[in-house]
């Protein structure tokens, strides 16, 4: 089994918004091949109409190779389709490996002097094997992905030297008609894949215009979700997660989720789902009223157990599962400030991928961006980080002489910039990102 | 200007230098043979060019570089999708059919289906209201 860090960056690698984006293309593919046919068909009628038995040979040479081109138009439509499935799929286990991460780094956050290091270990134990198996199903179906080779191409007169060469007609866009000559004159083409794959680097300049946020395989909510655009969709729930609180909503309940229970609680919030009339999100009230405390964070509140504070995040009404007053109340506090912890993660993490993917530029994590975690305690390194010899399988990093050494997780492993840089707001979260929540800049719109 | 239609073949520039369009006659010249062959051969050869760029330019659309990532399999993702490109491709010409004027279908389809989307629209206002 691969190693911890190894196992997140290979799930993190590839770009499903991409692979949608090429199903989309497809069935473009697709569509040009039916064009081709239907032009094919009513060339074939007017040789038909006019020409005698020419025409009529012309005319039944055509419906081959229309019929020939339907084949094709199925047959790219049927691929689009899996490879839609296949990027669908993809976003599933991205969700898994950065849920791995972010528990593993908020276990590393509560355990500042490593009295919790088998906590530690367990967590990253766990994250492991889900990514694991994750990464073995992406790859299967990508082993078992085939596409459909090119249906027999019609045998024309002029191959078999058994009769005169047929004309075919075919469409060109702005609607008439080219000739195309059979022949030795058609432009020979280089079969051949000219360029090999470099898997790993996506490709911004000549790659596919990606589909908008919210379309395909795009985790980020897009324009249709009003005031939620720029959040994150958990691809398996479906709910909008907050990158910058954790919080989520139902879209399609129209009510927040419980950070315990999961479950939508609440009345119906009231809340703009179309483009017109919208500004921004609000800053100082209503759906999406600011949820700093301080200058703290969200998530922070709850370890202060900040019910006003939660409250005005949830427009104004508590999450039932803290306000029942038992005696558990206090590990539920906690327990909702953890949850909302890892989804701000998981949510800040996925949505500036994407956002770093549309703007063409390299991904940064903001994990040490006075998120959630950073909340949680000051964090240091723990013991545990120096691994023993028989942790040493659970690390990718090479080790040292005596199979001790330091390790730091790939997304935190920065220098002294990056330290620096920690309690800043990440410019991912304004800088080109027309799709961004936009919180500190936007106008208020809603529930005040 | 050279011989009328019917005597040897004659060559016209199409550029004519400023200040002499109106009252010089264009360079004309008896086509030769040789430079016809290496003519039609290089103005074949740009065509071909154009075409492959638009299989290229397909074939990135569909199997963008590191879309797949460093997944096991990925290559064979990556070799599906531009062999079924290039198959096509291919059987198009064996058949006798102009694949230039599928692509350019495709092309056109491409830009018809993103131009229309009702997404990249809503992108397209909220740009307009909130960047302007």
């Amino acid at each position: 089994m691969a190693g911890f860090e190894d196992l997140y960056e290979q799930l993190m690698s590839p770009t499903p918004v991409t692979q949608s984006a090429a199903a989309a293309m497809l069935r473009d593919f697709a569509t040009g091949a039916q064009l081709m046919s239907q032009h094919l068909r009513g060339g074939g009628r007017t040789a038909a109409d006019g020409t005698g038995d020419a025409g009529q040979a012309a005319s039944e040479q055509a419906e081959l190779h229309a019929q020939w081109f339907d084949t094709v138009a199925q047959n790219a439509h049927d691929a689009a389709t899996k490879l839609d499935a296949i990027a669908t799929q993809g976003t599933t286990h991205q969700a898994t490996a950065a849920q791995a991460m972010a528990e593993y780094q908020q276990a590393l956050a509560e355990n500042p002097n490593g009295a919790q290091d088998e906590h530690v270990v367990r967590v990253m134990q766990s994250g492991q094997s889900s990514m694991n198996s994750a990464a073995e199903q992406w790859g299967s179906a990508y082993g078992s992905f085939s596409m459909p080779a090119p249906p027999p191409v019609p045998t024309t007169p002029n191959n078999s030297g058994a009769a005169a060469p047929p004309t075919t007609s075919a469409p060109t866009p702005t609607g008439g008609t080219h000739i195309a000559q059979p022949g030795k004159h058609g432009t020979v083409v280089d079969t051949t894949p000219t360029k090999p794959p470099k898997l790993g680097t996506p490709g911004h300049s000549t790659g596919p215009q990606l589909p908008p946020p919210g379309t395909g395989a795009s985790t980020t909510v897009g324009t249709s979700g009003g005031e939620f655009a720029g959040w994150y969709k958990d691809p398996t729930t479906g709910y909008y997660v907050d990158p910058a609180t954790g919080r989520e909503f139902d879209p399609v309940t129209s009510r927040w989720i419980d950070p315990v229970t999961g479950l939508p609680f609440g009345a119906v919030t009231q809340h703009a789902t179309h483009l017109e009339g919208i500004g921004g999100p609000a800053t100082t009230g209503g759906l999406l009223s600011d949820t700093g405390s301080g200058g703290g964070t969200f998530s922070g509140l709850f370890n202060s157990g900040d019910t006003s504070g939660v409250a005005a995040g949830y427009g104004g009404q508590l999450p039932p599962s803290l306000s029942t007053g038992s005696a558990a109340v206090g590990s539920l506090w906690q327990q909702a400030g953890r949850s909302l912890s890892v989804k701000q993660q998981v949510a800040a993490d996925l949505t500036g991928r994407e956002q770093a993917l549309r703007a063409g530029r390299p991904y940064t994590p903001p994990i040490q961006a006075g998120g959630g975690i950073g909340s949680l305690g000051s964090r240091t390194r723990p013991g545990y980080v120096t691994a023993e010899e028989d942790e040493a399988g659970l690390f990718s990093s090479p080790t040292r002489a005596g199979g001790r050494r330091p390790y730091l997780p790939a997304t935190q492993a920065g220098g002294k910039d990056e330290k620096r840089r920690a309690g800043k707001r990440p410019d991912w979260l304004t800088d080109d990102d027309v799709f961004g929540a936009g919180i500190d800049e936007a106008p208020a719109v809603l529930g005040e | 200007m050279g011989s009328p239609p019917g005597g040897e073949p004659t060559a016209y520039s199409t550029q004519t230098s400023d200040g002499f369009a109106a009252e010089a006659p264009s360079y004309s010249v008896t086509i030769n043979p040789d430079q016809l062959n290496t003519a039609v051969k290089q103005v074949r050869d740009d065509l071909s060019a154009t075409h492959t760029a638009a299989i290229q330019a397909l074939q990135d659309a569909v199997a963008a570089d590191g879309s797949f990532g460093l997944i096991a399999n990925s290559t064979n993702m990556y070799t599906q999708l531009t062999n079924f490109i290039h198959q096509h491709i291919a059987a198009m010409n064996d058949a006798h059919i102009n694949s230039q004027t599928f692509l350019l279908n495709v092309e056109a389809a491409a830009r018809i289906g993103t131009d229309a989307d009702p997404a990249t629209k809503a992108e397209a206002a909220w740009i307009r209201r909130h960047m302007q």
